[in-house]
């Protein structure tokens, strides 16, 4: 089975999954699978969400049509901005890994915006 | 100037690799090292060493080669921390930044906002009339945010940033 089958059926089994655990459990090695990855999801088979685990950046590998529980979707930015402390200094584009972002459309910087306006 | 920009590189392999991360780098391995070693001296998890290294990699401050242990038949990975490449990489992130801050300074100036007094949404003059100014969350009112000290501040930011970009060469 090639590796992209692989993944595609990992997923179906799984739901989802980091993609610091697919290259491990494929015994492929990381730019391999994120290689792959990039791949799936131009062809609109797989998203990729970026979260953080044990503080540090990494995807969970999703489906294309599976619903996404985007980080504090549920939150109101009041809320937002109590948990975001980290967002007080430098904006979180700086050292931010993510392959492909839109600006304006990026939580972690309207919080930090937010932030400078009188009700931050 | 120096400090600043090794204060910079600090937080950036802080955000990206963790604490982990900024102790290896700050261990000055000049030549080849493998996950296990490091492990070992540092008495960590080999997961977590495996786990900071490929962030430090992402970021670009990390090379790798991997090659097949002839006794085990494992695969060994064999890392280097590319010290030569740190200012080219808080360049990049500086530049980064840079752009992601116009953008959103360019969008913040060109759209009245209207927020939730509650705080909970931040939505633009049309789609607040659509919601006739009503907060598609908690039903309170929605009223005119006033970004105009945000976008000075971020501005000032901007400047910061330009400044350091152009003194770290």
């Amino acid at each position: 089975m090639e590796t992209r089958d692989q993944i595609l059926q990992i997923l179906e089994e799984k739901g989802s999954i980091l993609q610091k655990d697919l290259w491990k459990e494929l015994n492929i090695d990381s730019s391999k699978c994120s290689r792959i990855l990039r791949k799936l999801e131009k062809e609109g088979l797989i998203r990729r969400v970026e979260v953080v685990v044990d503080g540090v950046k990494t995807f969970k590998i999703v489906p294309a049509d599976a619903e996404i529980e985007e980080e504090g979707r549920e939150l109101s930015l009041i809320e937002l901005m109590e948990t975001m402390d980290e967002l007080a200094g430098l904006p979180p584009c700086f050292g931010c890994m993510a392959f492909e972002c839109d600006a304006n459309g990026c939580i972690k910087l309207e919080v930090w915006f937010l932030r400078r306006t009188s009700i931050g | 100037m120096v400090a600043k920009s090794e204060e910079l590189v600090r937080e950036l392999i802080e955000r990206v690799a963790g604490d982990i991360g900024l102790i290896i780098y700050a261990l000055n391995i000049n030549g080849e090292f493998t996950d296990e070693e490091i492990a070992m001296r540092l008495g960590i998890e080999i997961n977590d060493v495996r786990r900071a290294l490929f962030a430090l990699y992402e970021l670009g401050l990390a090379e790798y080669r991997r090659q097949k242990d002839e006794d085990t038949g494992w695969m060994e990975y064999y890392w280097k921390i590319n010290y030569d490449r740190e200012r080219e990489v808080l360049r990049r992130e500086l530049m980064k930044t840079k752009r992601k801050l116009e953008e959103k300074i360019e969008k913040e100036d060109s759209t009245v906002y209207y927020i939730c007094i509650n705080g909970c949404v931040k939505i633009s003059y049309e789609q607040a009339i659509e919601m006739g100014f009503t907060c598609p969350r908690c039903s309170s009112p929605l009223e005119y945010l006033d970004n105009t000290l945000a976008v000075e501040k971020v501005r000032e930011e901007l400047k910061k940033i330009e400044e350091l970009l152009r003194e770290i060469v």
